[in-house]
């Protein structure tokens, strides 16, 4: 992780500008105006600098915000319907066991190594992706379940079979995960795919350069006319090039947008999106249409084993002031665990009340009486909680920290730990150490909810037989199933059905409390037209063009 | 000579033997390691049976003192492994990572002593004493400036307010003015405390009187007898002062958005890259050496007694 | 109207600054040198001696302030000139031949440059440089430097301390100045050498004229060399006159106590010999030192000088004092190691109460490190300045006893009552003391561990007279009442003669000769020893104008190849 958090006092200190103007921070921004002039060179300010680039771990934003420009997916997901439309693949159809899925792929379309993107590449990126490949270190991708082999019909019809039902692939096909690189990329190690130049993608940008740790350039392909079909904007780029510079600093990055040194920054704090917008610039805040930001349990940890402790503390919480607290609007209040816009949603706002008097009466009812310092004792015990801060969601520890103050109401503590990346990584692991954690995952499928829960995916509960060797007892069986049930249901309104039932389920058992739906923030300047967002939030400049300014 | 050289070789050996085996051991007494830090991570959404089956592949859970020789031998055959995290051999990204340090840290160094020398004689040469005590309390102020304060107010003021000097893709020697001042302004001050020290402390010796009875100017005396003789003391602690050059940088760099050594030591801290910390360590380890060595081959040119020792004896 | 005398220096008030307040140091002193002449001023440290000195050159430290009086030269009076006008006549009117040559010339530039830069300062513009060398050349050939080509490419510390001297004589009369103030120019050099630089000194006034102020505490020196003396004791003059007549009839107390305590000049008889010397009567010998040979067989480490000691040998009986005296490079303190343990000869062997020091162990090693103790010239400058006194005296004893912090504190008290300290100068810290009484701390601190034997490392060298002959006489108490054995190592022949029982006189590592005190005074065998008594201050009176003695002949060399 970067720095950042050591710095974050200096951010006040940027407020030096004074304007006024207001922009939407609707979630899904594409500005038009006028006719788009093609040329110039974008500078983009990321904060941090990307990890490894095979195309499955980008789901950390610094490296989808680079595999975006340089990969094309087989399907579309459109971010306004959420329907999966063609991109490298003209068509597809799906057995009704959704275990066999065929795909027709796009003709004339290569890598930018010059080879063809053809069905046996397209094989050979999803064998990889849904297999992994373990002489390479190459591990299986998170939104691929069940995969079993691939068919190469003809040159450009490829089929892939699944052992089990897996509903979940299409859309799989469409997210930056799922991004398709020549043969080449994958036969490397995975040791080595922080290269960005080693990516070879058949996107609309390419990488001339990477300088590790300080900026990449991208350039246009000239030849590109692959885009997706439903595009307005059609053929190469508009934009020359990109340079994506690092520049860590929340201060400065904001500052050179403002001061004519960059187009785009990504990663704006709410408190500073005010500053931003008035001077005219642009936030655009696109929801990671996933699993909300929220606060978990582990209830293996017999303090939070007890489903009324849990409940008191669901009540305890009150989001909407963490909301209004540290956030803006564009981060909307939770109403469940998954994002208002997420395919599968089901409001579960009346169960997500704010109510201290439940809660004291909920904790007394378990047998936890506030004891003389204030906290609540059981046994000897006193009902002290800790949790780790996340540092990728936005101002985590301030949002961990609020918690405990509206937790401590009804005598209960929360100690936030910062600890290094060790220590938290292996902590997180025993659920004696971590009861409580922070929690939220991207992905514009219900596949997400699944691989949040599953004790063989992220196991974010840490069920037994999971992640953790250190979990005692706890296992949920009926979640269990429901999970895969999402996983496996074939009947697309059975699956959300399902999903929306996993939503109450969670709810009820308060394993999970969602506090926000998290948006990725960008600002850019106002002469920046055509800047988009896929489903999750990660930036396109495909469409991208600089006004005269 | 050539003994005190293999002394000097031998001792560095040792230096960088202990850099490498301290940071081997430390990476492994401290929780977690750098697998699980990376493939545990939620972005990877990995499974436990996956997650178990990587960290057989890196093999990282084989005995301490197999590791061990497996590391200290890739690392003598030149093979100094990947980062994990960052998917790069780590030779690349110290490649990619050293010169612009380097430059950082050497021109930083280079203008620290300059602002120190300004110092040092404004101290001793203002003509009032109100002006010199103003000066002497500028090192004092100096040093209690945060270098990541200085960056962010040099950026406001050189770049954002004044637009002099571009921050954000800012090529060679304008890309470099804002950064070496914040790194230079901390460390002069110490510098030029020592060194005003110094020259305070020669002033008083009899050879200056002795200067200027032969009626020298007080600037004469002071360039001519007193700075060169107070140079010794202000070189050794520019030999101690490593540490904080590397720590202003890692600051510098990441306020500038910079790449260097320092951001790269930060994260591989951070994510337990144990290939990039030991080439770190053991890069540090060479550099600490190199200073102090060349610290210690400066003395003799800048006071003689110490170099012709041996014409003496012979 | 007659010729104004050449400096006139006329009720003269200085004081400095001492945090905020003003301390007078020079109370009104007047006295007057005439063109070409020699005056002494004398007195002790603190007496204002310096301070005077420096003001007529216009180099009072910063807190010094002239309050009151003129200093006239040549009927001008410079006292107010600010700094700018003093630069001019600094080195071209007045030159200074400073105190301690080790550490007057900048260590880091040459010789020749050091020379030159007088010229140069003063030189016209555009001046060649090959003429300021040539000159340079000129005037260390002058004062008696041979090979000066070579010498002008070299660093001061290639030179000895006497050639340094002689590059500062260099410097100050390279312009030929109507004055040269001489501060204490040869207090820091072997007897021997300060000789032939008071000679040089002579000979260059009366080769070119100039005038000296001749600032010493040596009433020896002065009574020698100066025509006139100006005696002065806390800034204030106690009498002044032509040297010979005040010398002859001192009227002041102070200045008829100071000739007192000159042991050169003073009248009294030699030490009482206590016990015979050849050993074969009596008691035990202490220290016996046997055909001991030292050759400094690493030559990267060692000091510059590396002195080899060649078959020394002599005995100290029990209770006597010896004294080992030789000059700089004679291989005193090579000596004083191996006899001390801290270095082992390539020969010969070290006997203390018997035992081969060499051959000590374990215990015996411990016992024997506190039965001898040293005590150096400078005692403090090893120990942390911010250490009080009472620590300092304690602190042997932490090394070898666990003794209870309050029975430390009484026996240092106890120590302190023995070297007649009081007991309130426990809490302070060194440099709150005058240089006597820091010499019986160091004096003190060596007693805490009951020694049988004290080697005293030039221990009142640096030491004013009056304090000189207080620690001499404290340390004849101490040897009476403990019994003490002392190894008194000198170069001062006159302070030898009046402690030591026996004496070696010690060259280039090789035993001169040695004998009963009085012997060697008087029936010196060799001629070396002969040099060194002849080179005693005061011994015979001061010449006016002397006969020239120039060219400087071949013994003058001798110190610079050692």
């Amino acid at each position: 992780m970067p720095p950042r958090n050591h710095f974050r006092p200096v951010r006040t200190s940027m407020a030096l500008f004074g304007a006024l103007a207001i922009l939407t921070g609707a979630s899904m921004a594409r500005v038009e105006a006028g006719t788009p002039v093609p040329g110039g060179t974008l500078i983009y300010l990321e904060q941090q600098a990307h990890t490894n680039l095979y195309p499955p771990a980008g789901g950390f934003y610094p490296n989808g915000g680079v595999l975006n420009q340089i990969t094309d997916k087989l399907t579309y997901q459109n971010p306004k319907t959420l329907k999966i439309e063609p991109w490298i693949a003209e068509s597809w159809t799906v057995n009704p066991n959704k275990t066999e899925y065929t795909f027709k792929i796009r003709k004339g379309v290569t890598f930018s190594d010059g080879t063809p993107l053809d069905a046996p590449a397209v094989a050979k990126n999803f064998d990889t992706y849904g297999l992994g490949n373990k002489d390479l270190h190459l591990p299986v991708s998170e939104v691929i379940n069940n995969y079993d082999h691939s068919e190469v019909v003809d040159p450009t019809t490829v089929k892939f079979y699944f052992k089990k039902p897996s509903p979940g692939f299409l859309q799989g096909t469409s997210v930056i995960g799922s991004g398709l690189v020549s043969p080449a990329t994958l036969s490397r190690k995975f040791d080595e795919l922080g290269d960005a130049t080693a990516i070879i993608g058949s996107g609309p940008f390419v990488v001339t350069k990477a300088v590790l740790g300080k900026e990449i350039t991208f350039a246009a392909r000239k030849d590109y006319a692959w885009g997706p079909a439903n595009l307005d904007h059609q053929g190469p780029a508009l934009l020359d090039g990109i340079k994506l510079i690092i520049t860590p600093e929340d201060g400065v990055r904001i500052g050179a947008l403002l001061a004519g040194q960059a187009d785009v920054i990504r990663q704006v704090q709410a408190y500073d999106e005010k500053q931003v917008e008035d001077q005219k610039y642009l936030v655009f805040a696109p929801s990671t249409r996933g699993v909300n930001n929220s606060v978990v349990f582990r209830p293996d940890n017999p303090l939070v084993g007890d489903l009324r402790v849990r409940q008191a503390l669901l009540h305890a919480t009150n989001a909407p002031e963490i909301v209004q607290t540290l956030y803006s609007p564009n981060y909307p209040q939770a109403t469940s665990i998954i994002a208002a816009t997420a395919a599968g949603y089901v409001n579960q706002a009346a169960k997500l009340t704010f109510d201290l008097d439940q809660a004291k009466a909920l904790l007394d009812a378990a047998g936890w009486q506030p004891g003389a310092d204030g906290l609540r004792w059981k046994d000897g015990k006193a009902l002290i909680l800790t949790a780790y801060e996340s540092q990728p969601q936005p101002q985590n520890k301030a949002m961990l920290q609020l918690i405990a103050q509206q937790w401590s109401k009804v005598g209960v503590k929360l100690n936030v730990l910062a600890g290094d990346s060790g220590s938290r990584a292996a902590d997180d692991l025993d659920p004696l150490k971590t009861p409580v954690s922070p929690a939220m995952v991207g992905r514009a499928d219900p596949d997400v909810i699944k691989s949040q829960y599953y004790p063989a995916n992220r196991d974010i509960l840490r069920q037994k037989g999971g992640q953790s060797q250190k979990v005692q007892t706890f296992v949920d069986d009926k979640l269990n199933r429901l999970l895969e049930g999402i996983a496996s249901e074939t009947d697309e309104a059975k699956r959300l059905a399902i999903a929306g039932e996993v939503q109450a389920y969670v709810i009820d058992q308060a394993y999970a409390i969602p506090i926000f739906e998290e948006p990725q923030a960008f600002a850019a300047a106002p002469y920046v037209k055509g800047l988009a967002f896929e489903a999750v939030g990660r930036p396109s400049f495909y469409g991208v063009w600089l006004a005269r300014h | 000579m050539t003994r005190y050289l293999i002394e000097r070789i031998g001792q560095a050996v040792i230096v960088l033997w202990a850099a490498f085996t301290v940071t081997f051991i430390l990476l492994h007494v401290l929780p977690g390691d750098a697998i699980l830090i990376k493939f545990q991570n939620p972005d990877l959404g990995l499974g436990p049976q996956q997650i178990a089956e990587i960290r057989a592949s890196y093999g990282v859970d084989r005995p301490l003192w197999l590791q061990y020789g497996h590391a200290i031998g890739s690392f003598l055959s030149g093979d100094f492994g990947y980062s994990i995290q960052a998917g790069v051999p780590v030779s690349e990204s110290i490649r990619a990572n050293l010169p612009p340090t380097l430059w950082l840290t050497g021109l930083g160094s280079l203008l620290a002593a300059v602002i120190a020398m300004i110092i040092a004689f404004a101290a001793s040469l203002s003509p009032f004493a109100w002006l010199r005590a103003l000066v002497r309390s500028a090192p004092a102020l100096f040093v209690s400036i945060p270098t990541f304060w200085l960056g962010i107010a040099l950026i406001q003021i050189f770049s954002f307010r004044l637009r002099l000097l571009p921050v954000i893709g800012a090529e060679g020697w304008r890309g470099l003015i804002l950064p070496v001042t914040t790194l230079a302004i901390p460390i002069s001050a110490p510098l030029a405390q020592i060194l005003v020290r110094a020259i305070d402390d020669v002033a008083t010796r009899p050879f200056v009187a002795v200067a200027r009875a032969k009626g020298a100017t007080h600037a004469w005396v002071l360039w001519r007898h007193v700075f060169r003789n107070a140079l010794p003391p202000a070189l050794t602690v520019a030999g101690v002062l490593f540490g904080e050059l590397l720590g202003g940088a890692l600051i510098t760099e990441t306020v500038f958005g910079l790449n260097g050594i320092g951001r790269l030591t930060q994260d591989a801290v951070n994510n337990q890259d144990a290939a990039v910390l030991q080439a770190v360590a053991v890069l540090s380890a060479v550099g600490f050496v190199v200073v102090n060595l060349g610290v210690d081959l400066l003395h003799p040119l800048l006071d003689p007694r110490l170099a012709r020792k041996e014409r003496v004896l012979s | 109207m007659t010729v104004p005398p050449l400096l006139d220096i006329d009720n003269l008030v200085i004081s400095y600054d001492d945090h905020g307040r003003r301390r007078a140091v020079v109370h009104g002193v007047t006295f007057a040198i005439k063109a070409g002449e020699v005056v002494a001023v004398v007195g002790e440290s603190g007496s204002g001696k310096t301070t005077t000195a420096q003001s007529i050159i216009g180099l009072l430290p910063e807190n010094g302030r002239i309050d009151g009086g003129a200093i006239r030269l040549n009927g001008t009076d410079i006292s107010g000139w600010p700094q700018r006008r003093f630069d001019g006549l600094r080195g071209v009117g007045i030159s200074l031949v400073p105190q301690d040559p080790g550490v007057s010339l900048n260590p880091v530039r040459t010789i020749g440059s050091q020379v030159g830069e007088i010229l140069k300062i003063h030189a016209a513009r555009g001046t060649p440089r090959r003429a300021i060398h040539s000159r340079v050349i000129e005037l260390l050939d002058r004062v008696g430097l041979n090979h000066p080509e070579m010498r002008a490419g070299q660093y001061p510390h290639e030179l000895s301390g006497g050639m340094k001297q002689r590059v500062l004589i260099a410097i100050a009369i390279a312009l030929r100045p109507q004055l040269i103030i001489a501060d204490e120019p040869t207090s820091a050099l072997d007897v021997t050498v300060q000789k032939r630089i008071l000679d040089l000194i002579d000979d260059l006034r009366a080769e070119y004229g100039t005038a000296v102020l001749l600032v010493t505490h040596d009433l020896g020196i002065a009574a020698e060399r100066a025509d006139r003396v100006v005696i002065v004791k806390d800034g204030r003059i106690e009498e002044q006159g032509p040297a010979a007549e005040l010398l002859a009839h001192p009227r002041s107390d102070y200045a008829i106590q100071l000739l007192s305590n000159v042991p050169s000049l003073a009248r009294s008889t030699p030490r009482q010999t206590i016990t015979p010397i050849d050993g074969t009567v009596g008691g035990q010998d202490a220290v016996v030192v046997e055909g001991l040979t030292h050759v400094f067989a690493g030559r990267h480490l060692a000091g510059p000088r590396s002195p080899v000691i060649d078959s020394l040998s002599f005995r100290i009986p029990t209770g006597t004092t010896h004294a080992l005296v030789g000059e700089s490079g004679s291989g005193k303190t090579t000596t004083i190691r191996a006899i001390v343990g801290l270095l082992k000869p390539t020969g010969g062997r070290v006997l203390v109460d018997g035992h081969d020091v060499a051959t000590l162990r374990g215990e015996a090693l411990r016992r024997f490190r506190r039965t001898i103790q040293l005590v150096y010239q400078n005692p403090f400058s090893s120990l942390d300045p911010r250490q009080s006194i009472g620590r300092m005296i304690e602190e042997p004893l932490l090394n070898f006893e666990p003794v209870a912090r309050e029975e430390r504190a009484r026996r240092a008290e106890t120590i302190l009552e023995r070297v007649h300290l009081p007991r309130t100068i426990l809490d302070r810290r060194p440099r709150a003391l005058s240089g006597g009484q820091r010499q019986r701390v160091a004096i003190a601190r060596a007693l805490i561990l009951d020694p049988r034997i004290l080697i005293l490392d030039e221990a009142v060298s640096a030491l004013d007279v009056t304090a000189q002959a207080q620690i001499l006489a404290l340390l004849d108490e101490l040897q009476r009442d403990l019994d003490l054995t002392y190894l008194f190592v000198s170069h001062d022949l006159a302070v030898v003669r009046q402690i030591s029982d026996t004496v070696s006189v010690l060259r280039h590592g090789v035993l001169m000769e040695s004998g009963p005190t009085e012997t060697i005074f008087t029936h010196p065998t060799s001629d070396y020893t002969r040099d060194l008594i002849d080179a005693i201050p005061g011994r015979r009176p001061a010449s006016p104008i002397s006969s020239n003695r120039y060219p400087t002949p071949q013994i003058l060399q001798e110190a610079s190849f050692s």
